[in-house]
């Protein structure tokens, strides 16, 4: 019994080489809210309430916040990789023959390999990218609105009335840190990612209106931070959920950054590069277009 | 008995799940199971080796189990500022076998299923590893800065890593650091309550594991798991259980926990 268990094991994963080995990589970002958002949470009657988080201490100290959560933004990513457009107008999820919840669960799929997957009694695939974050700077409550369901024709048909009914909203202006961790996946399969983290900013929230921006400092820099690592140093620019200060999360989310003191936007150490603010962007946008190159025009 | 204490910052939402449980109710635990820590750092171990994460494969295929070794008994995390369980209301999938979740275009029913899910958010967690020898915990100090995926959902750096701190075996009334084993607690006649219950899980030790390295890719030797009930003091309470604890005094650590969590008694 004993002498099965010790397998040699390996990741299960295709071999990769020198040209294309696997690294860690992590987005730090702030978003802001654009305009009223609005994450689904419970519906009470006519109601339909946004997501909070409630924290605590063991001291009885409470606080509540607005919310996007990781898993919501997950699923947004993964879709916008599933709906990315191919060369030949094929969607890349109709190519691949990969959907939701039906995967194609192939460990070379250019969204299964990053985000995982799942074929009920044959094989799984972990997903190597984890979403963080979401949990709002300022605790600003959401704010409730007055809607109706109206019928389309000017003349009032039969049993065409509408049905009223209130929404909550997250309101502008409100930011949010959010994290996007990958581990041990190669340049070609991040690039999947940088690409899905770029095109989904405009389409995060339900129904409309929808989407975020990356937040800037007030020298209109973007709040964001990228790492790509086999090491990590420094310091991680994570805010606290218990921070409600914007200005407050904004300056540690830099100093955190640019550990212990560094005043360039590229950091470079053993094993460990870090791009901050504009440089960041432009690094996530040329992977994204190697993803763009190599997987819908290749 | 040496001891470390890892400070945690969470990056995520996580989920422990309670076990067993409901597949439309997915409930977590307030806190990092034992054998959740264990795993979490062999992995940042692992990645600190320069090595690639494991893949995991399905239960049918026996998959191999990555803990640390027997000589290191994880106690634990523990949230130790704001923290929250978030309950969240979601349309899972019934079953795998279609598309409609990604289509742009749907006919048809929707085919879902309503799911409440928790999600444990915490600002720091403290966990604690116990070895009998300091020498043993030298490897562990370049862990800080590393992060991994924490728990069924979830993400976790290391902000810090102690020292090995010396504690002695002392009977006080304090409150644990970490959760107590019920059954010790009840017999010592602390019925005073103050404690929330949960049922926890422990790895079954094989007899002949003899590994004792973290930094490479072997398996840890674990039969499977098995159950036990224990006490969770979610809020400052004004009565405190007089147990055996490891203690210097700041930390109190249950000698119960860690006998039961060795495998050297059963409840």
């Amino acid at each position: 019994m004993a002498a099965k268990k010790e397998i040699a094991v390996a990741t299960g994963l295709p071999k990769t080489d020198a040209e294309n080995p696997r690294m860690h990589f992590d987005i730090y970002a702030i978003f802001e809210g654009s305009q009223e958002l609005y994450f689904g949470h419970e519906v009470q009657v006519n109601v339909n309430l946004v997501e909070m988080v409630k924290l605590t201490t063991k001291e009885g100290n409470s606080i509540e916040k607005c919310y996007i959560s990781p898993t919501k933004r997950r699923g947004v990513e993964r879709r916008c990789l599933l709906w990315s457009p191919t060369k030949n107008g094929e969607l890349l999820g109709d190519k691949q023959k990969c959907g939701i919840p039906k995967t194609c669960a192939l460990p070379d799929c250019p969204i299964c390999a990053p985000y995982g997957a799942l074929d009920p009694g044959k094989s799984t695939l972990i997903g190597r990218v984890t979403h963080g974050g979401g949990v709002a700077i300022q605790n600003i409550y959401p704010v409730e609105k007055q809607r109706a369901m109206h019928p389309a024709r000017l003349v009032n048909q039969k049993d065409e009335t509408p049905i009223p009914f209130k929404r909550e909203y997250n309101q502008p202006g409100i930011l949010y840190p959010v994290y996007n961790h990958a581990l041990s996946v190669t340049d070609k399969e991040f690039a999947s990612v940088a690409y899905a983290f770029l095109d989904s900013l405009g389409r995060i929230g339900a129904g409309n209106p929808k989407g975020v921006a990356i937040a800037e400092t007030e020298d209109y820099k973007p709040l964001l931070v990228f790492d790509r690592y086999l090491v990590p140093r420094g310091k991680r620019p994570i805010i606290s959920p218990s921070i409600i200060e914007p200005q407050e999360a904004i300056n540690d989310f830099l100093r955190l950054a640019r550990y212990p003191n560094h005043q360039t936007d590229y950091i470079e150490q053993s094993y460990f590069e870090r791009w901050i603010g504009d440089a960041a962007l432009e690094k996530l946008q040329e992977y994204s277009t190697n993803f763009v190159e190599n997987i819908l025009q290749g | 008995m040496y001891c470390l204490k890892f400070t945690l910052t969470p990056t995520a939402a996580m989920t422990f799940r309670i076990l067993p449980g409901s597949i439309l109710n997915i409930a977590t635990y307030p806190f990092v199971p034992p054998t959740t820590l264990s795993g979490y750092l062999r992995r940042l171990a692992m990645m600190s080796a320069g090595l690639e994460l494991p893949e995991t494969r399905i239960n049918k295929d026996n998959p191999p189990f990555y803990t640390l070794p027997r000589n290191y008994v994880t106690l634990g995390a523990y949230p130790t500022s704001w923290s929250g369980v978030h309950r969240t209301y979601r349309k899972g999938m019934r079953d795998f076998n279609h598309d409609d979740f990604s289509k742009l275009y749907v006919t048809g029913k929707a085919n879902f299923q309503l799911h409440t899910w928790e999600y444990f958010i915490a600002e720091e967690l403290v966990g604690y590893l116990v070895s009998e020898s300091d020498s043993e915990l030298a490897d562990f100090q370049d862990l800080e800065t590393y992060g991994c995926k924490l728990g069924k959902e979830g993400f976790a750096v290391v902000k810090t890593v102690s020292e090995p701190i010396k504690l002695e075996q002392k009977t006080v009334a304090a409150l644990s650091s970490t959760i107590v084993p019920m059954e010790p607690l009840l017999q010592s006649g602390n019925f005073a309550g103050g404690f929330d219950i949960y049922n926890l899980y422990r790895y079954d030790w094989d007899k002949y594991s003899r590994a004792k390295n973290i930094l490479d890719n072997a398996p840890t030797s674990i039969n499977g798991f098995i159950s036990f009930v224990a006490a969770y003091y979610s809020q400052k309470t004004n009565y405190l259980p007089t147990l055996d604890y490891y203690t210097n005094d700041e930390i109190y650590l249950p000698v119960s926990l860690v006998n039961l969590l060795k495998g050297e008694t059963h409840v």
